[in-house]
Order: structure tokens, then sequence, then C-alpha cells
């Protein structure tokens, strides 16, 4: 295990390193990002000036699931998307082959091999959310913040599991250059409360495809809207899913064809 | 001691048929038709430890496929196989610790990095200890002359000067067994003299088993003393280099100077007159009547200089894949 931390902590070094080389990247993608996080906040905010909440939630309440949003969203375009993308142009290239060979779990090394600091922004975007949020709500304390902490570890988990688990297909077809994209569209239902979809929609959403896990369920538990035994739920999730993504990877190599060269 | 030991191993791939144009595609759309390609198709052969093995054949022939399979990048369809006493598809990190893929036409460096970085990446995913790992880089940048290159970043070099840190990269752990497919592809003849002069003196060195592809015969015929050649994803030859000049070259090739003008079709009934530009002939002659053939020349013609020689082992390995008779 410390032996990942090493790695991740080289790779992270090599990453930055080359983020820098690259300046002009740097601080387009920086202002695209602050650009984007003020037109959806806004649209929030307009919404809610002229309606008084959407199914139970008022703008102040909003602004924690909100927060916990461009945190999530840091993480996942900033730490994971780079690498989704990768994955299928691998498949199709043969290039999964060099990372196959190594002695270190690969979907560690895929997962892991790249990240773009120019999400840097949202990070500061979604704490300052969170934190205001927090004061809104008078719930500033270090348990609440440590909850915080504890469901982005578990949202994280469970969007990377989903994520890789989708990716992971490309494996049985070999030119699915597009399927990184499925999750990042998906991923968009889980900015509104659950409660607004039908009930199917809901269930699959706090079930099988749990996006309604990773914000709303517990930005309600931090509002203490619900007993916070819930925790349980996206723990349990991420746990699980997580072990599917690892097992449902090593199914998939066995289908693997490389490609000749 | 076998250290690679492959047994009636096979590996088939399905590959979906389609009918050319526009309309094939839609029909393909709702009824594809498959059919197995046998890319590797009953293939057995042992390989002994610190073994310089050349892997030959044309392209699709099955040679990068069976190196996947002996680094677990690819599960058979059928067939045994052990490496190291492994079996690769099982992907166990103490094997993967001791082997080491190298591919001619794709790079594991960090492109905007200087290749030392990438070096202390590979020592951490491979557990190489730091004395270990500090020895083992000098005596390779010694061996490949690149102590001036290692702090540049990779995008900057010159292929060769790429393909010798791709070789640090794939070395840094000191594998027991190399697994090289085409490693000199894309170099100049410098470049390639220079590549398999290290691949010999490390097979030397460090007594490592190696396995190596290459359409180049002459990396072959400088390294190698046993070949494996495979056309059609079977194994066709398993030997010594020089015995398959004894197995498929049933011709020898007779060198003639002539004195003075001969008659071409006087000279066709001693064999066939491969080349003929006076006073130089070259008459290919089955190898059993050799002798009795360059007599005749000797008797018959005004034959300034003769020679009996074998035929090139790129011509014999040629015919041999496009199935004619070898002269």
């Amino acid at each position: 295990m410390f032996r990942y931390f090493r790695l991740y902590k080289h790779i992270f070094q090599f990453t930055l390193v080359k983020n820098l080389a690259y300046p002009q990247n740097f601080l387009l993608w920086s202002l695209m990002d602050i650009v984007w996080a003020i037109v959806n906040l806004g649209f929030f905010r307009i919404l809610l000036l002229n309606i008084p909440h959407i199914s139970g939630w008022t703008w102040e309440e909003l602004t924690i699931p909100l927060g916990l949003f461009y945190l999530l969203n840091a993480f996942i375009w900033g730490a994971m998307h780079t690498n989704m993308k990768q994955i299928p142009l691998d498949v199709n290239k043969g290039n999964l082959d060099l990372y196959l060979t190594r002695p270190v779990n690969s979907q560690f090394l895929l997962s892991t091999r790249n990240i773009n600091f120019s999400l840097i922004p949202s990070i500061v975007v979604g704490a300052f959310l969170t934190w205001y949020g927090y004061s809104l709500n008078h719930l500033l304390n270090v348990q609440n913040l440590l909850l915080a902490l504890l469901f982005l570890t578990t949202s994280a988990t469970i969007c990377y599991s989903l994520w890789f688990m989708s990716v992971t297909i490309s494996i049985w077809f070999n030119r699915l250059l597009n399927i990184p994209e499925v999750f990042t569209t998906v991923f968009d239902v889980a900015k509104y409360p659950v409660d607004i979809y039908p009930p199917l929609a809901r269930f699959l959403l706090l079930t099988v495809f749990p996006l309604g896990l990773v914000l709303f369920l517990p930005s309600e538990i931090i509002l203490g809207r619900i007993s916070i035994s819930y925790l349980f739920f996206p723990i349990l999730a991420a746990g699980i899913l997580l072990f599917i993504s690892h097992k449902f990877w090593n199914f998939a190599l066995r289908h693997y064809s490389s490609a000749s060269s | 001691m076998a250290v690679i030991d492959v047994k009636n191993l096979k590996k088939y791939y399905k590959v979906h048929q389609k009918e050319p144009g526009l309309s094939g595609s839609i029909k393909s759309l709702f009824s594809r038709k498959y059919y197995d390609v046998k890319a590797v198709d009953n293939v057995s052969f042992e390989i002994g430890e610190g073994e310089l093995v050349g892997f030959i054949g044309p392209n699709g022939a099955g040679k990068t496929t069976t190196l996947k399979v002996l680094s677990g990048l690819l599960y058979p369809t059928t067939g045994k196989v052990s490496v190291l006493g492994y079996t690769p598809w099982d992907r166990k990190p103490a094997f993967q610790k001791q082997f080491s893929l190298v591919m001619g036409q794709k790079n594991q460096l960090w492109w905007d990095l200087p290749a030392i970085e990438s070096f202390i990446l590979n020592k951490e995913i491979y557990e190489v200890p730091d004395s270990q790992y500090k020895k083992t880089l000098d005596e390779l940048v010694e061996l490949l002359d690149v102590s001036d290159i290692l702090k540049v970043q990779v995008r900057k070099l010159s292929l060769g000067q790429r393909m010798k840190m791709e070789l640090i990269a794939a070395l840094i752990h000191s594998p027991k067994i190399l697994f090289l497919d085409e490693p000199t592809i894309g170099l100049d003849v410098v470049m390639q003299k220079k590549m398999r002069d290290f691949i010999r003196e490390y097979n030397r060195k460090y007594n490592s088993t190696i396995i190596l592809t290459s359409h180049y015969m002459d990396d072959v015929k400088e390294l190698c003393q046993r070949i494996i050649v495979i056309d059609k994803g079977k194994l066709i030859f398993d030997g010594a280099l020089d015995e398959i000049v004894k197995k498929y070259a049933n011709h020898k090739l007779l060198t003639v100077v002539f004195d003075k003008k001969v008659d071409l079709e006087k000279l066709s009934g001693v064999g066939e007159v491969k080349e003929f530009n006076f006073p130089k002939a070259i008459i290919s002659v089955p190898r059993s009547s050799a002798s009795l053939a360059a007599a005749e020349l000797l008797q018959e013609f005004p034959v300034a200089d003769l020679n009996i020689e074998e035929p090139q082992i790129e011509d014999i390995i040629r015919e041999v894949f496009t199935g004619q008779d070898l002269a």
C-alpha cells in the first residue's frame, strides 16, 4: 500500500512538471473552468430567486451539495478524465501492453498516470461554496467537515468505479473511443436532488447506478435532515463498486486482443 | 534447464467478415459472419537459460502474438506455457519482475521529461533497491554510452538515442528474460550495429535469455545461434542457423567466370542459369550433383574461376515463406 503512495507521489511530481511546461494550456483551462463554474452557479441562483425551492431544497441548503459538486467535479475532470479518455485509445492502439506487463496493479497505473492541474480553480470554488453553505446553515464544526471529507472520498470512489467499468467495455469493442464521455454526460443527473426524478429513475440512482448517493444523500446527512446512520449506504456502495470494477477489469483483460505491431 | 516451455500453443482470433462496400457494411450490422484467424497454431518449443533465440517469419506470421502470450498479455486459446515456472497470463508480480518486453514501435518513456525520470519510476514499479539501481544504471549507461543525454527531454532525442533509453528503462530491474520485438526497426545502419553489439554483450555478461524478433536478417545472423521460424502460425523450423541451410537449401550455387564467350543454351544443360552477365554466370544445381556439375563446367567450358556456394540465408528464408523451390 505504502508503495502505491510512493508511486503516486512520483507520478504526481511528473505530471506537475509536465503541466508547468505548458503554462498557456494551464491558464486557458483554468479560465474556462472559472467561467463554467460561474454560469452553473448563476443558473441555480437565478432559478431560486424566482422560486422558493427545488424539491424542498432552498438556496441556502443547496449551497452544500453544490459545493460538494464542484469539489467532486475537480476530481472527475482533474484526476480522472485525462486517464479515462486515454484507455480506449490505448486498447485500440495496443498500448495497454506496456501497462499489463508491469508488476503493479494495471488498473492503478492506468487510472493515475495523468493529472490535469488546471482544475485547481474548481477546488477553490467548491471549497469556498461548501464553507459558505456550512456558515449559512450554521453547521461549521469539525464533525461536519470530517463528514464532508468522508463523503467526498466515497463519492469519488463511486464515480471512479462506475466510470472505470464503463470504460472497461472498450476492451471488447476495440474502437469505443467516445465511451469515457458517457459517464460525464450521465454524471450531470447527480447535480439535481434525487426527488425531482420519477420513481424508477430514483430507484436506479440509489441502487444500480448510485449517483444519488454522491451529493444529495450526503448533504441531507450533513444538514441533519436524515439520520447519520445513512452514511453506511455511500460507504457500502463505494466498497462494492470498487471491488466490482477491479473484478470486471481482470475479467475483461481475458478478452484483450492487443494490436498487431 | 528450460526457462521457457511452450506446448501446443494455439491462439485464435475471431474476426468478422464483411462484404465490400456500403451494402456490405449495412448487412454486417444485422448478421455478422465470423471466422477464426489462426495467429498461432499448435506451436511447441523450449528455450534454455542464457539462449539468444531469433524468431523469424513474415508479417502476420504469429511472432509477436507468441511473444505477447509469453509475456502474459494475451490468453491463449489452448496450450500450456511456462516461463520461469510461471503461467504468464496469471500476471503474478513475482513473474513480471523477471522479464521485460521491448517493442521497437512502442515507447514507455515519459515524452516531456528526461529519460532518467522514467528510470526512477520504473525503479519504484519494479521495487529495485537503491544500490542495485545505481549499479545497473551505471553499467547500462556505460555500455550504451548515453551519459550526456540522460537529462535531456525524451522528445528532444533522436530515434536511436530514444531506443537506447527504452532499453535502459526495460533493463533497469535486471530481467532474466528479455523479449525484444523489432528492437532495431527504423534505426540507421550504424545504430543497428550498436544495438546488436549491445544485445550480444548483455546476453553474454548477464546470461539473460533473449528472444528477438526482427525483419532484418542481419540482426538474426549476427546474434542468434538458434532460430525459430514461424509462418502462418505454424512452427516450420527450430534449430541452428546453418541447419536451415542444410534442411531447405536443396541446391547450391556455382559462380563461374569464363575466359571466352559461351553458349547460354549449352550452359543451361548444366543447371538452372540464375544470372548470366558475361564473363560471370550463376548456376543453380541440385546439392547432390554439385561436384559433378562443377567438373562438367571445368571440362566443357573455358572457365577462369569457379566457386561453389550455399545460397544466402535471406534467400532461403524468403523462399521457405513463399513456398518456392529453393535454389
